[in-house]
């Protein structure tokens, strides 16, 4: 017999509950749902009691200070994606992740959660070296994406821990680019995705590069990124990345498309900054 | 009410309130559920099935429970309702479990063990006749005569395509008396019937078949809900209760039929430019059954000529047996997949031969009078080079938009035929349509046919051509869903035939009706199909006239190609469409938006694989349909030519608006990237094969 469900209202009465017992959390559901799929009609049976949170307005808070966006794990992808205050290269990946309709429920918490390898918040975060504060009765504990996502589908979150907020630091760009290609033009899983986000005064001052639904977590090589900056030799930084790529064929696309391509697009803007 | 009028289509409003009634809203007293039990293998033999103990409330129906035949009959029977001792494809139905409870369904499906002896499966289409279904052919002139010809020997692949319905798959079965009765989601109520007739050996009045609010079909819900019926049939007599079958989205996408996968081989023989001849071959896999696959077949080859005229011609199709889905109906019905064979090698040939594509194919192009490919005559006015002109006014053809900001572009034209009605003499042999008006005493006007609604807009269609016939206001026509008990068998809602065919025999009965317009008591007319004495045709020989009309397209499309990433984005598609007099503008313009984005995603980006004998793509995770970010700017233009045995001079359109739009694109993607292309969907890493090979 399965515990039954629970609605806390407050994140320390969540806490409390996650230490005493085992709870699927569960706040937008996008992702949840489609996972337990089931004959449409028969129950979706989660093989945990749920612990439902995505009332708790202390975990929907968009704030930001002179140092950083802290983004509450609850605010929702359409928060962000809509957010005036928020600075575009934060902005649009969000704003390419599935529908409107999917967006105004499903989490940005919840997309790091669930670390599927297609997850489009993923590479910007990365590439932003942003930190997600995870919570428990314990006391608190921050990571960075690199440490929070071991693998497709696995995180390094405890059985008694939440994610409360995502810690971006604020750094000035002076440009950015975003490329997602999916099987069409909107409301699709990724084939690949590339950020690229840039400070450039007189000389490149900042640089970094994210890959997304290439490999089965999001790829930044934080090195070769450094060494790339420094020397500007793209074809030293390319060969790295090709290096790192572990792709595979599946429905969506081919390896080949994958890393031909990611490396293509990451080539041309390259040129173009290195200029 | 004038033919002219501008109407709101009739089933609009009960359609976007969420009034609209499909099948899994309607409420069954003691409704049960089944879910279907399938083989896990591709071909092997059942050696046993072993059914779990204690669960009372649950009843498997199976092959054990076949009353007359073990048939589903359509155009032969050589489906069976349930596998009994062997089974042809993964998927396929073995039992059906009926319950009230899903969640215990599910439970007991899990128990379940089905122990099989595989055999050796076959995937590809195999030269072997014992794994050929049929084989057609036809010629004309004398292809061997030819000498001093340049050969030009291409082949070209085409995929499978999934109808894609909103509303899935859905059945209900109950047993009223005596009489068994179906409703459900479906195109042709009285297959269903004839399916029913031969499985449960019923005479036709114990059987009744109600269609209900059906939410798309394509050519999906033609002969699949035979199958169902027959299932659904057998499981509510042996439980006497309604039992409701509803497929699951990936379910439906994975197991119910496709369009059928085609490998095309064109060979031409080129004089001075000309096409003097052409060799085809054409080869679809039809999976385990026959079912529909040779009409598809004979519609591919009879075809294949497009809208052009060949001197000397070969023509060959087979329809292969393998262990991979079985494939059936989806509009077009084995014309998409001729057309782009047909008109990508048009257009490479005039890049061969240095010609612009458009002047190549008007070269070509057959005229009023001039003999078929077949060897019927066209009677009909056809004005190609009009619409040829009009293509080119439109478009700015030859200088065309070139500039793509970065991105590759390119132009690919389709000129293209589709023929209204059932094959060769089908509607008169076959079909035999017959349909009923009937006044009653408050003077309302009742349709009374088997043809259905199902998104095309057939309601508000044949509504106006009766209220316009009549000329009585649109409100005092009723056209319910078909029952069986009620209308007579007016034929499938299938072939671009309702409006042409049906909508012509009711503007018949209307005339007739008209003259008892004003008299107190009922009154019915009816009125039954007869060919025009002018077509003759051979159905052995596949000789005379085809098709009863054409109706004809002539396409342009306009692409970006990123000349890193290869994406495609169609920017324009250019559309000149003769379908005799359009019947209601507005509905016509939905059914080419419809058409062309339904082209779009076959020719672009719909590409579904299947390993052995397994279909990979069954979600709309990894099966992509356009969206609306996907559809281009959608350019239209009527070519008005009455056609004399239409309705007001409508020709068939459904299916004339989806068959060129996928060799337009590809071609207009060759066109960009200068490279040839003979294989859909075009998709990105496909294309990046090309160029970089």
């Amino acid at each position: 017999m399965i515990p039954a469900h629970i609605r806390p209202e407050s994140l320390e009465e969540l806490l409390t509950a996650l230490d005493t017992a085992s709870y699927t959390i569960f706040a937008g559901g996008t992702d949840l749902l489609i996972r337990k799929r089931q004959w449409q009609g028969a129950e979706r049976r989660f093989e945990e009691p749920l612990a439902f949170i995505n009332h708790l307005e202390e975990l929907k808070e968009v704030v930001i200070t002179q140092d950083h966006f802290l983004i509450g794990a609850l605010a929702t992808q359409e928060d962000i994606a809509s957010n005036e205050a928020l600075p575009d290269y934060l902005r649009e990946p969000y704003r390419q992740m599935a529908t409107l309709a999917i967006r105004n429920i499903a989490t940005v918490g919840g997309n790091l959660i669930n670390a599927a390898s297609v997850g489009d918040s993923l590479p910007v975060l990365l590439a932003l070296d942003a930190r997600v504060i995870l919570k428990s009765v314990a006391g608190e504990r921050s990571l960075t994406l690199d440490e929070l996502i071991v693998d497709k589908y696995r995180t390094a979150i405890k059985k008694n821990e939440v994610l409360t907020q995502v810690i971006i630091p604020r750094r000035h760009f002076s440009g950015y680019y975003y490329k997602k290609i999916g099987q069409r033009k909107a409301s699709i899983l990724s084939k690949l995705s590339v950020i690229l986000l840039y400070r450039k005064n007189k000389n490149l001052e900042d640089l970094r590069i994210a890959v997304g639904a290439v490999n089965s977590r999001p790829l930044r090589l934080k090195e070769a990124e450094r060494t790339l900056l420094e020397t500007g030799c793209i074809d030293a930084y390319l060969k790295a990345l090709l290096e790192s790529f572990h792709s595979e064929d599946d429905k969506r696309s081919t390896r080949e498309y994958r890393e031909t391509v990611t490396l293509d697009i990451i080539r041309k803007q390259l040129e173009q900054l290195f200029s | 009410m004038k033919i002219t009028d501008v109407v709101h289509r009739v089933d609009t409003q009960e359609k976007i309130k969420g009034t609209a009634q499909y099948i899994e809203d309607i409420h069954f007293e003691g409704l049960h559920y089944a879910r279907t039990l399938r083989s896990t293998i591709a071909r092997g033999r059942i050696l046993s099935v072993t059914y779990p103990e204690g669960y009372p409330s649950i009843t498997v129906v199976d092959a054990r429970d076949s009353i007359a035949r073990n048939e589903v009959s359509m155009i032969t029977a050589d489906m069976p309702i349930f596998a009994r001792d062997e089974v042809h494809y993964i998927g396929e139905p073995i039992a059906l479990v009926v319950g009230r409870d899903k969640d215990e369904i599910i439970a007991f499906m899990k128990e379940i063990d089905v122990v099989y002896e595989p055999m050796t499966p076959l995937f590809t289409c195999d030269d072997n006749e014992a794994n050929v279904f049929t084989r057609r052919h036809y010629s004309k002139g004398d292809l061997a005569s030819l000498e001093g010809c340049e050969v030009f020997e291409a082949h070209y692949k085409t995929p499978y395509q999934e109808q894609l319905y909103m509303e899935k798959q859905g059945i209900v079965a109950l047993v009223a008396g005596e009489t068994v009765e179906i409703y459900g989601s479906m195109q042709c109520p009285y297959y269903v019937v004839n399916a029913l007739k031969n499985a449960l050996g019923y005479p036709e009045e114990k059987i009744r078949v109600v269609q209900t609010v059906t939410g798309g079909a394509f050519g999906g819900k033609e002969d699949y809900p035979s199958i169902m019926a027959c299932q659904t049939a057998l499981a509510a007599l042996k439980i006497g209760a309604p039992v409701q079958l509803v497929y699951d989205r990936r379910e439906d996408i994975q197991f119910t039929t496709k369009r059928h996968p085609a490998f095309i081989t064109v060979t031409s023989y080129t004089r001075e430019g000309h096409v003097e001849g052409m060799k085809i071959a054409v080869k679809i896999d039809a999976g385990p059954y026959l079912g529909l696959s040779d009409v598809v077949l004979q519609r591919a080859i009879l075809t294949m000529t497009g809208a052009y005229q060949i001197p000397h011609l070969e023509v060959a199709g087979t329809v292969y047996k393998t262990n991979n889905i079985f494939n059936g109906a989806f509009r077009g019905f084995g014309g998409p997949q001729s057309l782009f064979a047909l008109e990508t090698h048009m257009s490479r040939l005039a890049k061969r031969l240095g010609k612009d594509p458009l002047t190549f194919r008007e070269e070509h192009f057959v005229h009023q009078g001039e003999l078929t490919s077949t060897g019927g005559r066209f009677h009909e006015a056809i004005h190609l080079e009009e619409m040829s002109r009009m293509l080119k006014e439109m478009s700015g053809y030859p200088e065309l938009d070139t500039e793509g900001h970065g991105r590759l572009v390119g132009h690919g034209v389709a000129v293209v035929p589709h023929g209204g009605g059932f094959t060769g003499d089908g509607e008169a042999e076959h079909i035999k349509a017959v349909v009923k008006l009937r006044k009653d005493t408050e003077q309302f006007i009742h349709i009374l046919v088997s043809n259905v609604e199902m998104g095309q807009g057939a309601l508000t269609a044949l509504s106006k051509i009766v209220a316009s016939a009549l000329d009585v206001p649109l409100e005092r026509i009723v056209y319910n869903n078909p029952d069986t008990r009620v209308v007579p068998d007016s034929g499938p809602t299938a072939a671009s035939r309702t409006t042409m065919v049906v909508g012509r025999l009711l503007y018949n009965a209307a005339l007739k009706m008209k003259e008892a317009l004003q008299e107190q008591e009922e009154v019915v007319v009816t009125e039954h199909y007869r060919q025009p004495d002018y077509l003759e045709w051979d159905q052995e020989q596949l000789k005379g006239n085809a098709y009863l009309s054409y109706s004809w397209a002539a396409l342009l499309a306009r692409v970006e190609v990123d000349p890193v990433t290869y994406e495609v984005t169609c920017t324009d598609l250019y559309g000149v469409y003769d379908v005799g007099m359009p019947i209601d503008e507005k509905m016509l313009l939905g059914q080419v938006h419809g058409g062309v984005v339904q082209g779009l995603g076959y020719g672009m980006m719909e590409y579904m694989d299947s390993k052995d004998g397994l279909i990979q793509h069954n979600s709309f995770s990894s099966y992509a349909v356009p969206t609306t970010m996907d559809i281009p700017q959608i350019h239209t233009r009527w070519l008005i030519n009455p056609y004399i045995e239409g309705p007001f001079g409508a020709k068939a359109a459904g299916e004339l608006t989806l068959v060129g739009v996928a060799p337009a694109i590809a071609t207009a993607v060759a066109d960009a990237l200068d490279r040839e292309i003979s294989e859909i969907p075009v998709l990105p890493e496909n294309l990046l094969k090309v160029v970089t090979s």
